[in-house]
């Protein structure tokens, strides 16, 4: 017996992936498909976010560190290294996962808000490394000269193909992701959420799966990062800050903790938001600071918390 | 079963515990009684690895229990329930009842995310066993509704159907009438008994001397943390002590 909800979750699978083969047929506009791939890109690392704050409710301050690390070792693998882009991606999700592993033994064994500290340090680190050991990263100028990732001789090198390709991948991911949340692994991390010790004392080895899905966040996360850096073939450290981990945060809140799905509307929403002040701002104001994008930003922010705290996909489900 | 030797607890200079010795056996009912403060809720705690103690040991047929993590003591097939009832609230009956099942089954991170025919199969059985402990506890038709819309008696059977869904040897249960109407008591004293003729073993914590004096077999009681009468319910219920302490300042 399927639940109604899986059975929902399928259906809506169906119709994005029919939605996503049409769209570079009829979506010529190169400026609205670069936006559907920036889209598809945040989406990929919020859910990986969504798993873990949503569903485990472990808070991580510090996504940002790994998209880098996954644009950062495709890049240099290819770039300096001439490895095939497949290849590079792969080491850079594994590589990323390891260090999940690694920064999360310790932190695990201890509580909850250390999680967000820790994270939160190990993002302005690894921001650090990227910035200042410039033999490898190539510093703040960056690294130019990453090859796009190909099938034989298909190159996914404009925004029609890339498209297709990271909307493949998404809706590849959010299956997966899908599965996790209706098994016996998404109802003990439910449980986490719920009470730690009730879910202790049914039998849920707590820290032990608070660690497998940090380390799974970190996955998405670097997959996205690593085709990040093959769509733009260029990459500097700036888009790998604080500000970018705190970006996801906010996708996954505004989107609905509790919904894989919330991570692709707050995905779509925040790109959009930041986008449009970006354009709109200069424009009300004349040509200032960029800190009133941030302001007005901030405002919006708060405005949706107040009137939809269940997030975007709470809206969609009362609808 | 359990042994519980020389147990003290103390917080922070609080003696909340105090040399406790006690065992329960197989296949019995135990009750362990006392005022408020006495120290039921914290030797619970203790045996079942949420707070370690002061001093003292608990052994589960012969392992000691002091220094392992509660998802550990629960792998050993110790259930409890809570004093508060403790259910995931936004999760439906059945969730709560299938997270019981969690030790009893296997599907990994990697084998639910591809939806393995395994994982599948045994989702199905995982589902089908815990809509017959449902059944158990008359809760069957509650399945599908979210946990925390159901009246509190309700809640606290489902928390004790997700205990059952363990297949616990050993049963703690924390208060498990409390908020339970008079007609809601009798079928719980009648559940308890049902499932210590299948051979599990229940120690629970109760204030009400009616059911506690009908179903158990052994009575503790506890005051200031000590242990002042052990024994059948009927001698308990004679000894001096006891009803200067607890029973006589209820009638």
């Amino acid at each position: 017996m399927t639940r109604p909800r899986v059975r929902l979750d399928l259906w809506v699978l169906v119709g994005l992936a029919v939605v996503v083969s049409a769209l570079p047929l009829v979506v010529r506009s190169g400026y609205l498909l670069g936006m559907l791939n920036f889209i598809g890109l945040n989406a990929i690392a919020a859910m990986g976010l969504t798993l873990l704050m949503g569903y485990a409710g472990q808070v991580s301050l510090g996504q940002a560190a790994f998209f880098g690390l996954g644009a950062y070792t495709s890049g240099i693998l290819t770039a300096t290294y001439g490895w095939n882009p497949w290849l590079a991606m792969g080491a850079a999700v594994l590589l990323s996962g390891c260090v999940a592993l690694l920064i999360g033994v310790p932190i695990f064994r201890l509580s909850g808000l250390l999680l967000a500290m820790a994270t939160l340090g190990f993002g302005i680190i690894v921001y650090y490394v990227l910035v200042n050991w410039s033999s490898l990263t190539g510093g703040p100028s960056g690294l130019t000269g990453i090859p796009p990732l190909a099938l034989g001789g298909f190159r996914f090198d404009q925004d029609s193909r890339f498209f297709s390709l990271v909307w493949a991948l998404l809706l590849l991911l959010l299956a997966l992701a899908l599965n996790v949340t209706e098994s016996r692994i998404g109802r003990a991390l439910r449980a986490i959420h719920g009470g730690e010790l009730a879910a202790q004392t049914a039998g849920v080895n707590t820290t032990w799966l608070k660690l497998q899905v940090f380390v799974v966040s970190a996955l998405y996360t670097a997959v996205a990062g690593s085709l990040y850096a093959h769509y733009l073939t260029f990459i500097n450290p700036s888009p790998f800050g604080f500000g970018y981990s705190i970006e996801l945060l906010v996708m996954v809140v505004l989107g609905g903790l509790r919904s894989l799905w919330g991570a692709l509307l707050g995905a779509g929403a925040v790109t959009v938001l930041v986008e449009l002040l970006r354009t709109v701002t200069p424009r009300l104001m004349g040509r200032t600071q960029a800190e009133y994008e941030i302001i007005l930003f901030g405002l919006l922010l708060m405005g949706f918390m107040i009137f939809m705290p269940r997030g975007l996909a709470g809206l969609a489900r009362r609808a | 079963m359990l042994e519980v030797r020389e147990l003290s607890k103390e917080f922070g200079g609080v003696r909340a515990v105090q040399r406790v010795n006690f065992v329960v056996r197989d296949g019995q009912i135990k009750a362990m009684i006392g005022p408020n403060g006495a120290g039921k809720t914290t030797i619970f705690n203790v045996i079942t690895g949420v707070v370690p103690p002061s001093r003292g040991l608990v052994r589960f047929n012969g392992q000691p229990l002091t220094r392992l993590k509660p998802y550990a003591i629960a792998a050993l097939g110790i259930g409890r329930t809570f004093q508060t009832v403790q259910l995931f609230g936004e999760m439906t009956v059945l969730e709560n009842v299938m997270l019981g099942r969690h030790l009893r089954s296997r599907a990994g991170l990697l084998a639910s995310a591809l939806r393995t025919a395994s994982m599948r199969r045994e989702e199905a059985a995982i589902r089908e066993r815990s809509l017959e402990i449902l059944e158990r506890v008359s809760l069957k038709d509650k399945a599908g509704h979210v946990a925390s819309s159901l009246p509190y008696g309700e809640q606290r059977l489902t928390e004790i159907a997700r205990a059952l869904a363990m297949e616990p040897v050993l049963l703690l249960l924390d208060e498990p009438a409390a908020g339970l109407n008079r007609a809601e008591k009798a079928r719980l004293g009648g559940l308890l008994r049902r499932l210590r003729d299948r051979g599990i073993t229940i120690f629970l914590v109760d204030h009400h001397m009616d059911l506690v004096m009908e179903i158990s077999d052994e009575v503790l009681v506890l005051n200031y943390g000590e242990k002042i009468a052990e024994g059948a319910p009927g001698e308990v219920q004679r000894h001096a002590e006891v009803v200067a302490a607890y029973l006589g300042a209820e009638e």
